[in-house]
């Protein structure tokens, strides 16, 4: 059985009247052609406009309606330079771009880390004197060295969480993606399924568009050409 | 730019006359612009897909399906 004329619209004959199919593509639009009456007479009919337009004189031969049609095309045809196309960064790319950032925030994150340790340890150590001044004599008490530490401390704590999380965020991904749960994997299986079917119902839809934009145009074809 | 193998059996007899190729041209000018302008660059100028897109700023599966739409347009003139 032939396969639906739908699998070969025009640009498929007009590429075999062209010569532009591979042989396999050939051999497939000419088994199409043998049960195929409809697409074997459209075929037919559109190498006999190719002839024609072969065999018509080149522009300028016409005093009426070549130069129109040539003024007209030059009026239509949009003014383009080289396309200043930028393409997305590569994965590599976002990865090389992700190391001068990544690796001071983790230097920081480092040195923040080792003044949180000493920010501590001077806590530590100012409370144990300041416990030991509170049993013995009260007279040494220095709050002042105090609210320095906790100064310190307060300021130290935050900056050393951010900087830590900015850091290590790439090993936690990492991470987790090493764990990944298989049920998340089965979710993401039946999540592409319908990706793939929601596609595949927007190629017909994207089909049938064509085939209603191709009468459309045929329409206005006509239209034009009686308003001639 | 295209093979056209055969073509010249398939044109039409030299009896149709010039209402004939008036006719088709008038059929040209009324095509769609850019199926117009890339049935008139590849079939009529001899310029290949890849020529045309540069031309045109155009990707060349455009051009190709263009020179389909204008050629699928144009067949029923040629068939009366």
């Amino acid at each position: 059985m032939s396969a639906p004329v739908s699998d070969h619209p025009p640009e498929r004959l007009s590429d075999y009247l062209n010569g532009d199919l591979d042989p396999r593509a050939v051999e497939a639009v000419e088994a199409h052609l043998a049960a195929c009456a409809e697409c074997t007479l459209a075929l037919a009919e559109m190498r006999r406009v190719a002839a024609w337009a072969r065999s018509t004189p080149p522009p300028g031969h016409d005093p009426d309606l070549w130069p129109a049609v040539e003024r007209s095309i030059r009026r239509d045809t949009p003014r383009r330079g080289p396309r200043a196309h930028s393409p997305p960064p590569s994965t590599q790319a976002r990865g090389e771009a992700w190391r001068p950032r990544s690796a001071p925030a983790f230097l920081a994150a480092a040195v923040a880390l080792l003044l949180l340790g000493g920010g501590a340890g001077l806590g530590v150590a100012a409370g144990a004197r300041f416990a030991g001044a509170a049993l013995g004599s009260p007279e040494v008490l220095d709050l002042r060295a105090m609210a320095g530490v906790l100064t310190v401390l307060v300021v130290l704590v935050p900056v050393a969480g951010i900087t830590a999380r900015i850091a290590l965020r790439p090993f936690v991904d990492a991470f987790v993606r090493l764990r990944k749960d298989p049920s998340t994997e089965e979710s993401l299986r039946l999540v592409e399924r319908r990706l793939l079917l929601l596609e595949r119902e927007v190629e017909g839809m994207q089909d049938e568009q064509g085939r209603l934009q191709q009468r459309l145009e045929g329409m206005e074809f006509q239209r034009r050409l009686q308003g001639d | 730019a295209g093979t056209l193998a055969g073509a010249s059996a398939d044109l039409p007899a030299r009896g149709d006359g010039a209402d004939l190729r008036l006719d088709l041209e008038r059929a040209v000018a009324a095509l769609p612009g850019g199926a117009r302008d890339v049935f008139v660059l590849y079939d009529v100028e001899g310029f290949s897909h890849g020529e045309i897109a540069a031309t045109l700023g155009m990707g060349e599966s455009t051009s190709r399906s263009q020179l389909a739409r204008a050629r699928m347009l144009l067949r029923h003139h040629l068939s009366g």
